[in-house]
């Protein structure tokens, strides 16, 4: 009877265990830049010698709103920096960015974040990140498979250049990863055909830039349905090489041919 | 100045001085004719006195030495500190400390022992002279040392008062003193060696040394892995790209909003300008040549970081996107 009231109890109360991080955790969400560029430099260092300290829920939860907040940041500068052309993120900024980026990154280490909420706002935040396509990070990130074509998809339909090289780079590497067997949750049909028709519809972007990029994810989807595309680019696109570089969009589609063929 | 003191009171932020007291050290024996020195012989050999071991009673302190525990310590008789200021510096150094000791008694020969010591690094210098009264020199030096917080300079005399001064940074002769000094006191994980600053750029390169040293002086740290790989971006991209900067000293770094640790001031840098949205094209062809490795890995700042220019640094261990 004892222990079922202490059970009833024990169940009804839930127990808010105070985290040992608290301090640490209102500082990464403070409004003051230089403070939270102050703890991400402290969790850095005690996540170095104390893993358990990214395994706390309060930590977890703190950094993956402090890179949705920073990812935010950087998105309404991109978006004044459209209209004023002023560039207004200093390298020490950048640096701390990183920073905030690789300490989201690490969340996603086996074991560590379970709870499935939290974990799908994670990976928007890191999807739609600022990184570049053919960095360690966005080859680690693409390991993560199926969960994250939605969000990749989602890039490829942004307005703005670096989103939408960073969605046909992840789409290469999501190719390739399914192919090296080495995606945590493989592509279903559906997403395959999802994102090769994603990557078919950037060689005909405007910017040359973006088709470079969608070129090379048709060539590592080995989309033979892209073939036709790819010879109309290899003849005429106006996008051509400057120096002995092999760069440019005639260049790519041709070697893309090349190798589908 | 990059130089401290040991001899008196504090002198400014970055100095130090001690007071010198009496001896804890024997005193040598004083110098007299046969008979005396006969009678002292005969005294240590029939009475059991023995020259005492020096003994160095404040070593312990030196690596507890802490600014508020400072005082107490330069006040201890015959032994001299000094430390830089507040905040302590991190890194290496050239380190060199004289000792000068005039003796207060006029029969007494002067032993004088200078040592340098390093919270971290124990005893990395040490000096002993002997001299006749009034006076005598000894002088410990090291040669860029690694260092964790303090600095003390440690001087014995005697029964002789003494004084001491180092020097922290080797003086180049010329602006090249000042920017090392910018590095100690900006904190920079780095300071370079006066060797390693130059006035032209090390590989060839299609942009000059002006447009490379984007700092206040006439010198800069220009790493040929940046000049010579750069060199190979533009030349394969096939037209050159306006230069926005290059070396910075950390001065001016830290004016235009750089990083404390810029790969700017470590001269492995560079920024091209390529300004508005339509350049995204150049950005991209440029990102590709640099880190695809046919000229090197750079670590590329990503384009959402940097919408008006191409920055490619050669650090070896990217930031997390580059």
């Amino acid at each position: 009877m004892v222990s079922a009231f202490i059970l009833l109890v024990g169940f009804s109360v839930p127990v808010a265990l105070p985290s040992q991080h608290q301090q640490l955790v209102q500082r990464l969400g403070a409004s003051d830049l230089r403070t939270r560029m102050e703890a991400v430099s402290d969790l850095q260092a005690q996540s170095a010698s104390d893993r358990l300290v990214l395994a706390d829920r309060t930590v977890q939860d703190a950094v993956v709103s402090l890179l949705e907040t920073e990812n935010a940041r950087v998105a309404k500068h991109t978006a004044s920096f459209r209209k004023t052309g002023k560039d207004e993120l200093t390298e020490a900024y950048s640096e701390y960015y990183a920073q905030v980026l690789g300490l989201a990154n690490n969340l996603r280490k086996p074991g560590l974040l379970s709870n499935p909420a939290l974990l799908a706002r994670l990976r928007r935040a890191l999807v739609l990140g600022v990184y570049n396509p053919d960095s360690e990070f966005a080859r680690d990130l693409a390991r993560e498979g199926e969960p994250i074509v939605p969000l990749v998809l989602e890039l490829t339909r942004m307005p703005d250049g670096p989103s939408k090289w960073n969605g046909y780079g992840l789409i290469g590497e999501l190719f390739a990863g399914q192919e090296a067997r080495a995606l945590a949750v493989p592509l279903s049909a559906s997403s395959a055909a999802s994102l090769r028709a994603a990557a078919r519809a950037g060689l005909l972007d405007p910017a040359p830039d973006v088709r470079r990029s969608a070129i090379s994810a048709v060539l590592k989807a080995r989309d033979r349905a892209a073939i036709p595309v790819l010879e109309r680019l290899a003849q005429s696109d106006p996008d051509v090489d400057q120096g002995p570089a092999k760069y440019s969009v005639r260049s790519l589609a041709a070697e893309a041919l090349r190798r589908l063929r | 100045m990059n130089y401290f003191t040991v001899n008196g009171g504090p002198a400014g932020d970055d100095e130090m001085l001690a007071s010198i007291g009496p001896s804890r050290m024997p005193g040598t024996p004083k110098r007299g004719g046969w008979i005396s020195q006969l009678l002292r012989t005969f005294r240590q050999l029939v009475g059991g006195e023995r020259p005492q071991p020096i003994t160095y009673n404040n070593q312990q302190s030196v690596r507890e030495m802490r600014a508020s525990e400072f005082t107490s310590l330069f006040r201890s008789p015959s032994v001299a500190f000094a430390r830089r200021g507040s905040p302590p510096p991190l890194g290496t150094a050239e380190i060199r400390c004289s000792g000068g000791a005039t003796s207060g008694n006029p029969d007494a020969d002067i032993d004088i022992f200078v040592e340098i010591w390093l919270e971290g690094g124990g005893r990395v210098g040490f000096a002993q002279a002997r001299g006749y009264t009034p006076s005598a020199q000894a002088v410990a030096s090291v040669q860029t040392v690694s260092y964790d917080r303090w600095i003390a300079c440690y001087i014995y005399a005697g029964t002789a008062t003494a004084q001491a001064t180092g020097t922290l940074l080797a003086d180049c002769g010329d602006d090249r003193t000042n920017m090392r000094e910018e590095y100690r006191a900006g904190q920079v994980a780095w300071t370079p060696e006066c060797t390693d600053f130059t006035q032209s750029v090390p590989t060839v390169s299609h942009y000059s040394f002006d447009e490379w040293n984007s700092g206040t002086y006439s010198w800069a740290v220009l790493r040929d892995t940046v000049t010579g790989n750069l060199y190979c971006v533009v030349s394969n991209y096939g037209s050159t790209p306006g230069f926005n900067s290059g070396y910075r000293n950390p001065a001016h770094n830290a004016a235009v909003g750089g990083a404390q640790n810029s790969r700017h001031v470590y001269g492995d840098a560079a920024d091209l300008d390529t300004p508005t949205s339509p350049n995204d094209a150049l950005y991209d062809a440029l990102r590709q040549l640099a880190k695809n490795g046919a000229c090197g890995v750079a670590c590329v700042e990503p384009r959402g970081m940097s919408p008006s220019h191409f920055h490619a640094d050669y650090r070896g261990a990217c930031p997390a996107g580059w």
